[in-house]
This record gives C-alpha cells, sequence and structure tokens, in this order.
C-alpha cells in the first residue's frame, strides 16, 4: 500500500535521503487542477518528513557540512 | 529517456510515462539525480515537483505559454545560481509581534476587514522571521541573492530557510556559516547544497 510504502522509506531514510524528499516532494513547480496525476500521499510523506528530519537529528550528531 | 519539448520561448525536459511514478526510493534518487544533471547543463533551471504528470504534450505547452511571463521572471532569478539549504533546530524564540499598518477608515476606527487584514499580514510577516539565524545573516547577506522561509511547528526543528546564492559559492558560504556563532545553544543550524533552485520553483499553477 502507498503509506506503507512512503512509511518505510522514511523509518529506513538517512539524513541525506530525508533531504532529496523533502526538495522533490515539498518544492519546485507544481501543476495542480484536472492535470494533476501526482501521488496521494504526498501530504501524508511531508508531515511525517517534519517529524523525521526532527528525529534525525536528536540521534545523529551533527556533522561539518562538506 | 527525457527530451526536449519547446513551450513558446521555453523548454520543458519531459520523459513519457505510463502514470505516476512509484513513491519509492529509487525512483525518488533517480528524479534528483536527473534534475541534477540537468540544472549542472543549463544557465537556468526550474525543477519540476516529482509526481508531476501532464496528461499530453498540448496541455503542458499550453500552461507553460500562458505562464511565460511568470516563468520567466522566475527564470531570471535563478540563473547562474544554486540553493542551500538550512534546518534551524532548538527551542523557537518568541516571534515579536509586528507594527501592521493599516488606514483607519473615515472616523478612525478599523472595520473588521481591515482588522483581519492586519492580523494576516502581521501573522505572514512573523512567519519570515527567523530570529535564530539573526547571529550569522549579516555575514551571509553579500552571498545570498534571495531568501524563502518555511516555518515548522515541530520542534526542535523551526524552520527551513532557503539561500539563493551564486553558483560556485558554496564553499564560501558553507566558511562564513561555520565561522560565525549560531545564536544561544541550543540553537543549531544544519546546512546542505548546493541544490539546484527547487525552492525558488514554487509556483502553483491553478
Amino acid at each position: 500500500m502507498p503509506g506503507q510504502e512512503a512509511q518505510q522509506i522514511i523509518e529506513r531514510a538517512d539524513a541525506s535521503l530525508l533531504e532529496i524528499i523533502d526538495h522533490v516532494l515539498n518544492q519546485g513547480v507544481v501543476v495542480t487542477g484536472d492535470v494533476m496525476l501526482g501521488m496521494a500521499n504526498v501530504d501524508l510523506i511531508y508531515l511525517g518528513l517534519s517529524v523525521v528530519l526532527c528525529a534525525a537529528d536528536r540521534v545523529k550528531q551533527p556533522k561539518a557540512p562538506e | 529517456m527525457l527530451r526536449v519539448l519547446p513551450c513558446g520561448s521555453l523548454v520543458a525536459a519531459v520523459s513519457d510515462v505510463s502514470g505516476a511514478p512509484p513513491l519509492q526510493e529509487w525512483s525518488i534518487r533517480e528524479h534528483e539525480q536527473t534534475v541534477r544533471r540537468l540544472a549542472e547543463s543549463v544557465d537556468a533551471i526550474l525543477p519540476a515537483r516529482f509526481g508531476s504528470v501532464i496528461p499530453d504534450e498540448h496541455v503542458l505547452v499550453q500552461l507553460v505559454e500562458s505562464r511565460e511571463a511568470e516563468l520567466r521572471q522566475a527564470l531570471e532569478l535563478v540563473e547562474g545560481r544554486e540553493q542551500m539549504t538550512l534546518r534551524v533546530y532548538g527551542e523557537a524564540s518568541p516571534v515579536p509581534e509586528l507594527p501592521v499598518e493599516i488606514e483607519a477608515e473615515e472616523g478612525g476606527v478599523l472595520g473588521p476587514g481591515a482588522r483581519y487584514l492586519a492580523r494576516k499580514m502581521g501573522a505572514r510577516a512573523r512567519e519570515q522571521l527567523v530570529t535564530e539565524l539573526e547571529s550569522v545573516r549579516p555575514q551571509l547577506a553579500p552571498l545570498v541573492r534571495a531568501e524563502r522561509i518555511q516555518r515548522h511547528s515541530t520542534p526542535p526543528l523551526i524552520a527551513s530557510v532557503y539561500h539563493l546564492i551564486e553558483r560556485g559559492q558554496s564553499t564560501r558560504y558553507l566558511e562564513v556559516l561555520n565561522g560565525n556563532a549560531h545564536g544561544d545553544p541550543p540553537v543549531r543550524i544544519i546546512a546542505s547544497g548546493p541544490w539546484p533552485p527547487y525552492a525558488f520553483a514554487r509556483w502553483e499553477w491553478l
């Protein structure tokens, strides 16, 4: 099920993948209305992202950006 | 396979698909890598959101042409530039109430509509404040060409800040960021990038 897939991605994701997910899913040009055939679980993923970005910060030592 | 679709005076990079992309790690990474390769090969790019699917070329061409002026403006902003992303963690500082001047109606009393507008403008202005960045903002200012801010209601993640900088300046940007205090603990700022300018392509097409 799409919701389970999304949750599994978030639970397995490291910090770098979470950043990728946030950029490609939360930003960018959006085509809405009748022509939008996107993913039904985008909002669910984003809500999960904010929580997981916080959780990742709690368990990982911040490293110097490269 | 990607191909270029002329849309008036602009072009779109598209691929033919049978439906929305699968929501899996490999497809998300593939999309990001594709956008990154395209960004490296052009001076200006507006990434589309993952999962955006159009029924046919004609619809896309019409959409792009109908928004050409706005798209050109956005492309001019991101030309030769890239994005740095900051995640601000900590306990949110109180955001001050910002005075918003609304002309009083005749008689000196604001009507309900004006009061609503004042509240909304104040809330929007507060949304754009990230006081936790104030200790480093003056040093970053010479490098930042544009800024987008998204506050969060999920502590300890306080806000996401997106900075548009000239391409090739990310090392300098990070040197400046790491060389300046990030406010009193427990505020932490974690930077990533450079990215293609995702946050500066947030256009909603109705």
